[in-house]
């Protein structure tokens, strides 16, 4: 065959090729099992969760940094993940990481990103309390509690939440008068954000969404009745997963204690309601389950030994 | 924006055919202007109407003491895609013909950064920029043939020249309604010049060929002190002195020529060089008034002062002699929507070159600029995009016929599409 042919040869083949890959790959598209719209709408309702979620653990782990002790975070993980399967809502994604804070806290971002403090984990006294703990974070994320919260406000609340952080952000008037209007997302930056700019509230982006969702975590909190959910199934999860009931109990007491010793405000004190009126609460969903009869684990021994590797720079441990 | 900076490129052609001659006193960068290029991305748009505002990267050049005033940690660039210039010499040529000379080109005018300080110390601000003070690039080729006596002119020049400073500053907030800041920058000047000239007449010296050469480079440190003052929430008065001065300055000149009269060839092939052609730096004081009148809208001015500064060089002798300037600058800025304000500037560049007399010869061009800016932008809660223009037009006096005290009208325009991002985290 000479050099002509063999080149009509081989570009007729690559032509060949080309299409039936095209065809293939195409039919391979084409199977792909398509979604209904009410399907489509929770894809993209999980999608926007997390996205947000991501943003504000983003903005956590910025403001606080991660502590960085991999067998600790492990252990918390590991903790978490645990009590979340014994949830209502197992199938979810969670995500457990410490924060390198002082302060006594935890957070719940959507789409399941679950942040303690190294405080909290220094002023814990065993894994049950840990546990219930982060079963109350974890309620919070399968109860979309934040999410739904940012989605419902009105056009209103956002503007009042915007000015009131703007506002908090440039305390001194002549800071105020120098702010400029906050420009608005954009929905063509992101396709999640159209989404929820198509949901029933204000209309918020991605970006928007987890500002705001800062400001309930660290300065207005959630509404009361949320928190006291989270608490009433947290202690139910930890219980589910063979923790001691009464363990968030006698965290919240101990909390209390040395709160009232070091005359202590935190920001959660802020966001979260009364330690009394939160323990009513756990008494309660304790009495209806009739905790009193149920022996659960403490796990103080396996607690202490992860522990150990905690650097401990505060002054006032909850002991 | 660029300005005319070959004013001094002349080629100096006498009105009497016979004595055509080819002269240079040839190309600076524009040292004579001060606002040919507007800094940063939302002071371009006000016009450099800045320093009563001056609480982003752009502080460090038009007040520090205004970095005080930050919202937020900051990073910001301006990219200009384009510039523009076109100069008219009217009936410069041979006093019957206008010479134009065109330039355009793309330069970077402007990046920063800004960082709050406040775990060093509560109210304290740090800034950093590297800004365009004025660029040029010019591929510039003239030809002329047959114009009476003059059967060919043909002319070249090229043209690479900039002036860019790097500087840091630091703001302070004293109290509430004050910030006072320091800046210490570097300025470099970096010129090249190269113009190849050729005439043949009929008459007279019938040939004459000329090359020049000119190099300008200096670097120097320029020491800023800025207040910002709010007399009330909604107003606040800047105010910002400069003063720098040179630590090394080599200029070089080199005229080749070589003229044929009546089959007499003259060759005399020159080289000059000066330690000292642009003097000090002059003395740079601003000073600007800022009116918060609401969210949405923003009102500005500016004036600024910069002190009269002789060349002394025995080289160079008066071709870098600046007068006193004194610019004007307004601004305004309004939100249309949340996302999209609309800047608007206006604002002189004048000229410190002192203005041509009839009485003397060989004198650098004078053109006086006024210049617009209108820019829109595209504002995100962490961000904002800006594009626009700006636009100077320039009237002035020429003297480009060597040894003829005749003065020629300049007419100029000049203009910038301008595209600028800001990031606040």
């Amino acid at each position: 065959m000479d050099g002509p042919k063999l080149i009509a040869l081989a570009l007729l083949t690559s032509v060949g090729l080309t299409v039936a890959c095209s065809a293939w790959m195409k039919k391979e598209a084409t199977d792909e099992p398509s979604l209904s719209k009410s399907e489509q709408l929770i894809l993209d309702d999980y999608k926007a969760e997390v996205e947000v979620g991501r943003n504000m653990a983003g903005r956590l782990f910025t403001f606080y940094g991660e502590y960085q002790n991999e067998g600790l975070k492990s252990y918390i993980n590991s903790v978490g993940q645990y009590v979340a399967r014994n949830g209502d809502y197992p199938d979810r994604r969670y995500m457990f990481s410490v924060l390198d804070s002082d302060s006594v806290n935890a957070f719940a971002c959507p789409g399941g990103y679950i942040l303690v403090t190294r405080g909290l984990l220094e002023s814990a006294a065993n894994e049950a309390e840990i546990a219930a703990i982060l079963g109350h974070e974890a309620a919070h994320v399968g109860k979309k509690h934040m999410f739904n919260s940012l989605r419902a406000m009105s056009k209103e609340q956002v503007e009042k939440a915007e000015s009131e952080a703007a506002a908090r952000k440039r305390p001194d008037k002549y800071s105020r008068a120098r702010l400029r209007p906050v420009g608005d997302n954009s929905d063509s930056g992101s396709a999640l954000a159209k989404f929820l700019t198509t949901a029933s509230g204000a209309g918020i982006g991605i970006l928007q969404a987890a500002k705001l969702g800062m400001g309930l975590l660290l300065e207005k909190g959630l509404d009361k009745d949320l928190e006291f959910e989270a608490d009433r199934e947290g202690v139910k999860y930890a219980i589910r997963a063979g923790y001691d009931p009464k363990a968030l109990d006698r965290f919240l007491e101990r909390l209390a204690e040395t709160k009232k010793k070091n005359n202590d405000k935190t920001v959660m004190d802020v966001t979260h309601p009364t330690i009394p009126d939160r323990r009513k609460v756990i008494a309660d969903i304790l009495n209806r389950m009739g905790a009193d009869q149920i022996v659960g684990a403490v796990g103080k021994d396996r607690f202490e030994a992860a522990r150990a590797s905690l650097v401990v720079k505060g002054k006032d441990k909850v002991k | 924006m660029k300005m005319t900076r070959d004013h001094r490129l002349i080629y100096l052609i006498k009105k009497s055919i016979p004595l055509l001659a080819l002269v240079s006193s040839a190309a600076s960068a524009d040292q004579m202007h001060y606002r040919n290029v507007i800094t940063g991305e939302r002071a371009q748009g006000l016009g450099g109407a800045y320093t009563g505002v001056a609480d982003d990267a752009s502080g460090v050049f038009y007040n520090p003491g205004g970095l005080a005033f930050a919202q937020s940690n900051d990073i910001s660039g301006s990219a200009n895609a384009f510039y523009s210039k076109k100069v008219t010499f009217k009936k410069a040529f041979l006093g019957v013909s206008d010479f134009v000379e065109e330039s355009g080109g793309t330069f970077a005018p402007f990046f920063g950064v800004m960082q709050k300080l406040g775990k060093v110390l509560p109210g304290l601000v740090g800034g950093f920029a590297y800004y365009t003070l004025d660029t040029e690039l010019k591929d510039q080729d003239d030809l002329k043939t047959n114009l009476g006596a003059l059967q060919r002119f043909h002319r070249a020049a090229n043209i690479r020249a900039a002036t860019f400073g790097a500087t840091g500053a630091l703001g302070y907030r004293v109290s509430p309604s004050l910030g006072l800041g320091l800046s210490f920058g570097y300025i470099k000047v970096d010129e090249l010049t190269q113009v190849s000239q050729n005439y043949t007449i009929t008459s007279g010296p019938n040939y004459l060929a000329q090359s020049v050469r000119e190099s300008l480079i200096a670097h120097g440190a320029q020491l800023g002190f800025g207040v910002q003052w709010a007399p009330s929430a909604q107003l606040s008065v800047g105010a910002t002195v400069r003063s720098g001065s040179y630590a090394s300055q080599k200029y070089s000149q080199v005229v080749d020529k070589v003229k044929v009269d009546a089959g007499v060839i003259d060759a005399s092939p020159t080289m000059a060089n000066s330690d000292n052609p642009l003097g000090s730096m002059p003395l740079e004081l601003r000073a600007g008034v800022a009116w918060f009148a609401s969210p949405r809208l923003l009102l500005t001015s500016d004036i600024d002062f910069h002190e009269a500064v002789a060349d002394t060089s025995a080289v160079t002798k008066t071709l870098y002699t600046r007068e006193s300037v004194t610019n004007f600058a307004l601004g305004s800025e309004y939100y249309m929507t949340a996302s999209i304000p609309l800047r608007l500037g206006f604002f002189t560049n004048y000229d410190a070159t002192p203005t041509p007399k009839t009485s003397k010869i060989g004198q650098p061009d004078h053109i006086d600029y006024m210049g617009t800016s209108m820019f829109l932008a595209w504002a995100q809660p962490n961000s904002q995009i800006s594009a626009g223009i700006v636009v100077q037009k320039g009237t002035g006096k020429s003297q480009k016929n060597a040894s003829d005290s005749s003065l020629q009208d300049i007419d100029a325009l000049a203009y910038t599409l301008g595209f600028s991002a800001t990031h606040s985290f």
